[in-house]
């Protein structure tokens, strides 16, 4: 839904911009063209593994891993779930809320969120093709090292 | 380019063949919405793009968001990635993008950490599932180290 709204809202940005200047257009459309295809084929492979990694990692198996956890561990193993796992918002936020109404440390699914958002280990190729290798590697560890901390931090204020 | 477009249709054939065999399996519990989710933004997502390569000049990057720009660009890219909506890894070119228009390294740093961080739209499930002390309490805490990453990021990197 958000999707589709989003494409209108840029088609209708495109139009006003072709009534403004056509040629300067369709100039924009051929560099989409060219962008896209520079990502694409980097794209496809990271689909096929986020198809694999459907099956293995998913809602149930960080439920129980985080349950399970204690102590400085839990902070741990909550960031690098959520740095391994892709999850969409409006499917992460129900498991994470679900966590945090089984009693789960507060802390744990501050730092699983937040390494969930920040790190991504799986689009580093599109990453790395686009900014550099060193920017990926620095970006995606200090995001790292921030959700263990930030989840520290939650699990004492909050 | 040849063999560009040839790796991208081999790759889009793969993509299909691995999906129908998932399908065809009778068992299958895989999830296929979070793919198509990703598949419906790319088109709005690369016109925007090339609408963005094609019309903001040089000058109106540099001028707004670039070393110059002091707070008032840093607060502009904050907020731009706080507003466009999508995942994280299509922030990248369009990073990218903005860095070839001059935008300055720490701007550019920070306008991935808000886009990461602070997704206007994400928050509304965050806010329904987890609470609104859930909320304040994270996005106040990550405010500070999106900043900092953007400041060591900006200080290290960018070599070339």
């Amino acid at each position: 839904m958000l999707a589709l709204i989003f494409n209108a809202i840029v088609l209708i940005v495109f139009l006003v911009c072709y009534s403004a200047d056509k040629e300067k257009s369709l100039h924009a459309l051929r560099l989409s063209v060219r962008s896209f295809e520079r990502i694409a084929p980097i794209f496809v492979v990271i689909i096929i593994f986020l198809i694999f990694m459907q099956g293995l990692f998913f809602g149930d198996a960080i439920s129980a891993y985080l349950e399970g956890a204690t102590g400085s561990a839990g902070y741990l193993l909550a960031a690098i779930a959520g740095a391994i796992v892709h999850v969409p918002p409006f499917i992460a936020s129900p498991i994470a809320g679900q966590l945090l109404n089984s009693g789960v440390n507060p802390g744990y699914i501050a730092a699983l969120v937040t390494s969930l958002v920040m790190v991504h280990t799986f689009s580093i190729p599109i990453e790395v093709r686009e900014l550099g290798l060193k920017f990926a590697l620095l970006r995606n560890l200090l995001c790292l090292v921030s959700a263990i901390v930030i989840g520290v931090i939650m699990g004492v204020l909050y | 380019m040849k063999s560009q477009k040839a790796k991208g249709i081999a790759g889009v054939v793969a993509l299909l063949a691995v999906i129908l065999t998932y399908a065809m399996l009778p068992d299958s519990t895989a999830d296929y919405s979070m793919i198509f989710s990703i598949i419906l933004y790319l088109p709005g997502f690369f016109v925007l793009i090339g609408l963005f390569e094609a019309w903001v000049s040089r000058k109106f990057v540099v001028s707004h968001l670039g070393e110059q720009s002091g707070l008032k660009g840093s607060v502009y890219s904050f907020f731009m990635g706080c507003m466009i909506p999508g995942p994280l890894y299509l922030a990248f070119p369009l990073a990218a993008a903005l860095l070839r228009k001059g935008i300055s390294r720490f701007n550019v740093v920070l306008f991935i950490g808000a886009w990461s961080s602070f997704k206007v739209v994400e928050e509304i499930f965050e806010l329904h599932f987890l609470g609104p002390r859930f909320l304040v309490l994270r996005v106040l805490l990550s405010v500070p180290f999106v900043i900092a990453v953007a400041f060591i990021i900006s200080r290290i990197c960018f070599d070339d």
